[in-house]
């Protein structure tokens, strides 16, 4: 009751000086609306990469071909002839704690199509294992099992938006689709993934929603595969549980190191350490997050005791007839107090709106993922009225200190 | 009413000491109106601020309606000021960002112990009797000397006070406005309102049931 009339109040009193109260707030605004499109930046980054991390498999190892230009892939072709699958029989004899492994290879294509459309689409070439480690469901029909590898079916999985391109209608099942000179048959149809990012650290992910999956031992046979290419392009190992992830990539490397020589033809991405990267990223961009708002939080608390110092010597009259009239020395103070935090507040709300607006912005022209981060906001504004509470002290304190009788002689 | 005995107060300037009130004896019946007159200096404002428990003596004895002022703390001295007084100033001290009917209501907002659910009803009573009733709404640049003069009166009579104490009221006033604060006061006076005026016109002095002369800290003269 009383706070809520001191609110009034001290609104009123801002009202008053509406270009001094919109100069002190913007100290608070720029410092929260920094802290918090930073916050909703750096969290939808965050989430992006936690959830490719994931994508990826924390229990997976990768392994990928590098790809090389045509004179540097003469010379190391001599060395190595690039990841094969005698290297999947290497680590599935020698390392016990890989417990599965899917093969990828990616099909140069120019030209797929099925009778109703045609898809500017990615072929790859995979060993059934590759959707379970990969957590891929299709939406209809099945995924690519044992027997279509060793029957060399003329069989393929198509992912969402290519299953879309092919067959507008929208049925693609047992439908057939034709990449280069192959006719195949469509047995599953995958379901749609989150949309994200196409690439993280460094590392192209994948996006199945726009490849055609076939049969790799059938790719192998009956599509032409330039001899110079790396058999396969990417090993995905998964480990047993309770491995620990960075032996197991020490030991890996070191089995690949022997077997590719000097030639370095593979990279080992190890999901596992790249969340680790990702965390420590984190932590330093916190701290640094931590410091600017901090600097400009004090900024703004500066903006405001300022302001309030000014206040406090114009006022001084009022502060002596309110005594007079019998205010205590805490009625003052709360009054001062209460117009510091209102305007911290304030600040703090505009902050935030334009905070997130800022966010939004980046997203909408920069194209990187932003996410509302309600704790952002929540200590934010606790910070902001802290602020206005610490700042507002100094000068509220002064005005109740100040003698009645000197107050309200000074006209 | 209120009763001074032996009060002394002395302020230290540099290394001289100003003996703003050396020495009163002074008694206020109830529904007296008394003037404070004296030269610049006298000790007639340190008076009255003594008196509007604004300041406490540095020896001495206070008490005011049955209160030993001496003793109380700031908070305390706060509460008697809202209780029990009521200031009209020289140059008026109304707040120009409120109404006239809320610089009227003013001090109630600060008297913690009661709530007053009738605060507005009464400062339009209280304005309606100084000749304000049709100003309540006004803030007060857009008043006169007079009315302003008029409103801070009304806000003194808010709280029914057991004195009021006024400064100078009519310092700031030509003397036609004075006439009509002075008629406003002494009718007040009338009602039986106990009032101690400090003022160095005497033709403003003349409508006070007593006048006290001060020279020096000390009341050199009592008279009708």
């Amino acid at each position: 009751m009383m706070e809520a009339r001191g609110f009034r109040q001290a609104l009123r009193q801002l009202r008053q000086h509406k270009l001094r109260t919109l100069l002190t707030l913007l100290g608070m605004v720029f410092g929260v609306g920094a802290v918090i499109a930073m916050l909703s930046i750096s969290e939808g980054g965050r989430q992006e990469a936690l959830r490719m991390i994931d994508s990826m498999g924390l229990r997976n190892l990768i392994v990928e071909a590098v790809e090389f230009d045509p004179e540097t892939l003469q010379e190391i072709r001599a060395q190595s002839v690039g990841l094969y699958a005698g290297d999947i029989e290497a680590i599935m004899t020698t390392l016990p704690m890989v417990e599965a492994y899917a093969a990828a290879k990616k099909i140069k294509t120019w030209d797929v199509y099925s009778l109703e459309g045609r898809a500017n689409t990615e072929v790859l070439a995979v060993s059934s294992e590759y959707f379970s480690l990969g957590n891929m469901i299709t939406r209809n029909g099945r995924t690519l099992a044992d027997d279509d590898n060793r029957n060399y079916a003329q069989v393929a999985v198509v992912g969402a938006q290519a299953a879309e391109d092919l067959f507008p209608d929208g049925l693609a099942i047992d439908k057939l689709i034709k990449v280069n000179h192959l006719w195949l048959r469509v047995i599953g149809v995958l379901d749609k993934p989150e949309e994200g990012k196409k690439e993280f650290a460094g590392i192209t992910l994948a996006d199945d929603s726009n490849r055609i999956f076939i049969p790799l031992e059938m790719a192998r046979k009956r599509l032409k595969i330039d001899s110079l290419e790396s058999p396969l392009d990417m090993l995905k190992l998964k480990l047993k549980e309770g491995t620990d992830t960075a032996s197991a990539a020490r030991a890996l490397d070191y089995l690949l190191k022997k077997r590719h020589g000097a030639s370095a033809d593979y990279r080992l991405i190890v999901p596992a350490a790249l969340l680790k990267q990702e965390e420590q990223t984190q932590q330093i961009f916190t701290i640094v997050m931590a410091a600017i708002a901090g600097i400009s939080l004090l900024v703004g608390g500066i903006g405001i005791m300022n302001i309030m110092l000014a206040t406090v010597l114009e006022r001084t009259p009022e502060i002596g007839l309110l005594r007079a009239v019998g205010a205590r020395k805490k009625d003052i103070r709360d009054q001062f107090l209460m117009e510091s935090v209102t305007i911290a507040g304030i600040g703090a709300l505009i902050g935030i709106v334009f905070g997130l607006f800022l966010a939004f912005t980046v997203q909408l022209f920069a194209n990187w993922p932003v996410a509302f981060s309600l704790f952002g906001i929540v200590i934010s504004v606790v910070i902001c009225l802290l602020t206005g509470v610490v700042f507002g002290l100094y000068p509220a304190i002064q005005a109740a200190e100040l003698d009645p009788i000197k107050a309200l002689q000074r006209d | 009413m209120i009763r001074l005995k032996g009060v002394q107060r002395h302020f230290h300037i540099g290394d001289q000491v100003v003996r703003a009130l050396d020495g009163i004896d002074l008694r206020v019946s109830r529904g007296e109106f008394i003037a404070v007159m004296g030269r610049s200096g006298s000790g007639k404002t340190t008076l009255l601020n003594m008196l509007g428990c604004m300041d406490q003596p540095d020896q001495g004895e206070y008490w005011l309606d049955g209160v030993d002022v001496a003793s109380l703390d700031d908070d305390a001295l706060s509460a008697v000021r809202n209780h029990k007084l009521g200031f009209v100033f020289q140059s008026f001290h109304l707040l120009s960002r409120m109404t006239t009917l809320e610089n009227v209501m003013l001090p109630l907002q600060y008297d913690h112990a009661n709530p007053h659910p009738d605060a507005e009803e009464r400062a339009r009573e209280l304005l309606e009797r100084v000749d304000l009733g049709d100003r309540l709404q006004h803030k007060p640049n857009e008043l006169s000397g007079g009315q302003r003069q008029r409103v801070a009166v009304a806000r003194a009579l808010i709280n029914q006070p057991a004195v009021i104490l006024a400064d100078e009221p009519t310092g700031n006033l030509d003397s036609h406005t004075s006439a009509a604060i002075m008629e406003l006061l002494t009718s007040l006076h009338a009602g039986g309102q106990t009032i101690v005026m400090v003022t160095h016109e005497d033709d403003i002095a003349a409508n006070a049931s007593r006048v006290i002369e001060m020279l020096d800290g000390k009341i050199i003269g009592a008279g009708n």
